[in-house]
């Protein structure tokens, strides 16, 4: 069920409700029953398969801390087969059959393999992840095999983060299951501000921008240049708000019930570098990456090249992890490729930055991230290659037309799908995202609010909710990272 | 908790006092709204003021094919167009129903048979126009049949508005008096002055098979219920097939069981039944805008046939 449907509403009063009625030592059963329901009400079937992935990661976490020396290593290998091979043939199994197809094509030979018609099951991606951290960390000793089959399988299933993360580690998540959390009043309505915040990101924001964005990606040759950039603005912040504003959702939701889950964004697009941009967008899998991959294959402690190629695969990885489609890996590529060209031209960037005070200017740097973030997001929203250089290409070579129809005083902004108005909404919430966000950089505003009187902090609240209940688009769109 | 529970209550009580209170507001302002036409024959229905001689029903066929305007002038009588765009009897039959509630009796009623009359549709089309009416029981027990609204709809103030966040400025707007101009239909009649469009080959194309309509039985017990209901209460049916294109009239390969339906009420229950399936006016693209609809060329010569038609009978 959608974070932003009644029926979620429903479900999360009744379990929160619950939550602090049951004694301490069966909240777990609570929340387990509660978060197999939350699955199974997107496609019932497929907690068979979450199921199949939870039982063999309890058995390998067990066998491998009480096993010795190869065989825990082993154990782990099965349990990270299991899990990358489930992901394999639901994600992967249908793109890597075509490209193989394409390959035989070139030979004049026809592939024999059958394609699988499979649904993808919701979150995969995400609890495949949580599911190997879990046996990573106990294979390298800093986690505890959990021998408690219900907790194991809450620490997979707990169902604020279950389809689209924080990608939790064990170390954070497991022990707080275990963990009394009475009432508490601060504590709860932070958790409901946090929600609400997500809430209005979401229905308010990225819904809104995703009517654009959809109308201009699904028929991008019908667009002048000025539409396809508005378009291109607007999936950058599309993206945030929708991803984030589930992410808060998850966050605030735990934090009602007292668990502690890991920040996922910080303010992505205030970032000054796109190495800073990846400390702060998707936190949880970025790390994950980070501590799983990038250090296993050498991480920054290897020669050069070696670093550099590193980085490369570590992003490509990544733009797969996203789909199984060309474009998340030219995406992936593309970030790998900044981060590589930033730390090749590292001194020389220096140099020019001190030679023009460039530092002075930090919007410059914001500026130029942004730009070639938001260059990058193009791949993942295209529907193919071919689409996405089509973008490209229009964006600049339409430059001309524009400032021909400018001259000659011909209307340049192309319906867009929104309502009279809608443009200028639009770009008034992303201004007053920005501001939040720039705020927040200098001061705690969470922390400012609180401190407020009660009749401010509820304007504000009432502003919101008026702003759901006026501005919010309603349409049934899924959150983005849901196909993920 | 306790101290949570208290603001919680404190917070909430005004939305859900204002909720309940605009939900009225808003929606009688809806109604009086000329945003759509259908609100405006929804509230003639509702404010009782139609109380037509003789009420014509069916789908979009009817509604773009059948001018009461011809009709009152040659049978001198007053009539209206109760057809609704795209649904069959099983909507029709409470489009009816609630009518009859809130106007008198009609002596004669025009009821569309055609391909779709007795089949089943499963999305609710043009849900707005139930929205302001959704406190009315015949209208929920109608589109609760329907994909699109729910007791959600019914029963939680606005939240039928949160998808339709312009119908409710629009209301808002009316009650303003900033109404956009009445550019609506006569009595029900929706004309429409459109060319034939090539969309109908590529229809046949993709469908060389044609469509089999299923009979939905359903639909089938309230026709039933229905010609009773106007039998025990003396009101005289006509059953009309209005003019298709002839080649539309082609795909639909169960036409001729479904044809014997309505032959058989017809003969049994001694129904007038006008079929113009295979009128001359059926064969020439001139006379439709699509392969199911007449355009204001065809509407002219239809009614023209039609009013002459339907003064043999009723008189």
């Amino acid at each position: 069920m959608l974070f932003n449907s009644f029926h979620f509403l429903v479900f999360f009063i009744v379990v929160t409700s619950l939550y602090f009625a049951v004694p301490h030592n069966k909240r777990w059963l609570l929340l387990l029953i509660s978060s197999c329901y939350f699955y199974m009400a997107l496609v019932p079937i497929y907690i068979f398969i979450l199921g199949f992935t939870i039982v063999i990661d309890y058995f390998a976490g067990i066998f491998i801390e009480n096993a010795v020396g190869q065989r825990r290593k082993l154990f782990l290998i099965f349990s990270l087969v299991a899990n990358i091979g489930v992901l394999a043939i639901f994600k992967y199994y249908n793109f890597i059959n075509e490209n193989f197809s394409f390959l035989l094509q070139g030979f004049g030979l026809t592939n024999p393999i059958p394609y699988l018609s499979l649904l993808l099951p919701i979150g995969l991606s995400f609890h495949t992840f949580q599911a190997m951290s879990y046996t990573i960390e106990v294979y390298r000793g800093n986690q505890k095999a959990e021998r408690h089959f219900g907790i194991y399988s809450l620490y997979v299933m707990f169902y604020p983060q279950l389809v689209a993360g924080p990608i939790e580690r064990p170390q954070n998540l497991l022990h707080q299951f275990r963990e009394k959390f009475d009432f508490d009043y601060d504590r709860v309505t932070s958790g409901l501000r946090l929600m609400l915040w997500g809430l209005f990101k979401k229905v308010v924001i990225a819904d809104r921008l995703a009517i654009v964005v959809d109308t201009v990606y699904n028929n991008p040759e019908q667009y002048n240049s000025l539409s396809l950039i508005i378009a291109t603005v607007f999936f950058t912040f599309q993206i945030f708000c929708d991803f984030s504003g589930y992410s808060d959702m998850a966050i605030g939701a735990a934090r009602i019930m007292g668990f502690k889950l890991m920040t996922n964004f910080d303010k992505p697009y205030q970032s000054k570098s796109v190495q800073e941009f990846w400390t702060r967008w998707h936190i949880s899998l970025s790390s994950w990456f980070r501590d799983y991959l990038y250090i296993t294959l050498g991480g920054n402690r290897v020669t050069i090249p070696r670093w550099y190629l590193n980085i490369f695969i570590v992003f490509l990885v990544s733009g797969l992890w996203h789909g199984a489609n060309w474009t998340f890996i030219v995406w992936g590529a593309l970030h790998g490729f900044y981060l590589i060209f930033a730390i090749v031209t590292k001194n020389f960037r220096e140099r020019v930055n001190k030679l023009f005070h460039l530092n002075k200017l930090p919007l410059i740097s914001v500026f130029t991230t942004f730009v070639l973030i938001a260059f990058a997001w193009i791949f993942f929203r295209a529907k193919s290659i071919a689409s996405a250089n089509y973008i490209i290409s229009r964006m600049f070579t339409g430059i001309p037309d524009l400032i021909n129809n400018l001259k000659g005083h011909q209307r340049v902004i192309q319906d867009l799908g929104l309502k009279e108005g809608g443009l200028l909404l639009s770009l008034i919430l992303i201004l007053f995202l920005e501001t939040v966000h720039y705020v927040q950089i200098k001061k705690n505003i969470s922390e400012v609010f609180t401190q407020q009187p009660v009749y401010i902090r509820w304007v504000v609240y009432y502003g919101l909710v008026l702003a759901i209940l006026v501005l919010g688009v309603f349409e049934d769109r899924q959150f983005i990272y849901f196909q993920f | 908790m306790r101290k949570f529970l208290f603001k919680s209550i404190l917070f909430l009580s005004p939305i859900f006092v204002l909720s309940f209170m605009l939900q009225p507001f808003i929606d009688d302002g809806l109604k009086q709204s000329n945003c759509s036409p259908n609100f405006i024959e929804w509230n003639d229905i509702f404010q009782s003021k139609i109380n037509a001689d003789l009420i014509i029903q069916g789908n979009s066929r009817v509604r773009n094919h059948i001018s009461p305007k011809y009709l009152d002038s040659v049978l001198k009588l007053n009539s209206y167009n109760l057809g609704i765009d795209a649904y069959p009897f099983h909507m029709q039959y409470y489009r009816f129903l609630i009518y009859l509630q809130h106007n008198k009796k009609p002596k004669y009623i025009i009821q569309a048979t055609d391909f779709s009359t007795l089949t089943r549709r499963t999305e609710l089309f043009g849900y707005d126009q139930f929205i302001p009416f959704l406190d009315d029981k015949l209208i929920r027990e109608a589109v609760i049949k329907y994909d699109g609204l729910d007791y959600r709809d019914f029963y939680i103030p606005l939240y039928k508005y949160l998808r339709n966040q312009e119908l409710a400025l629009a209301a808002f707007k009316a009650k303003k008096g900033h109404n956009i101009p009445y550019n609506g239909n006569y009595k029900g009649f929706q004309a429409v002055d459109r060319k034939w469009n090539t969309t109908f080959h590529t229809l046949i194309k993709k469908n060389p098979d044609g469509f089999v309509n299923e009979i939905d039985t359903t639909a089938l017990r309230l026709f039933d219920t229905f010609i009773i209901y106007c039998l025990k209460e003396g009101i005289q049916l006509v059953f009309v097939n209005t003019p298709i294109y002839y080649e539309a009239n082609k795909m639909h390969v169960n036409q001729h069981c479904i044809d014997s339906i309505y032959l058989s009420y017809s003969q049994k229950y001694k129904i007038p039944f006008l079929d113009y399936s295979n009128d001359s006016i059926c064969l020439d693209t001139l006379n439709f805008f699509s392969g199911t609809h007449l355009n204001s060329i065809g509407v002219n010569k239809f009614n023209n046939q039609f009013a002459e038609d339907l003064k043999k009978i009723i008189h």
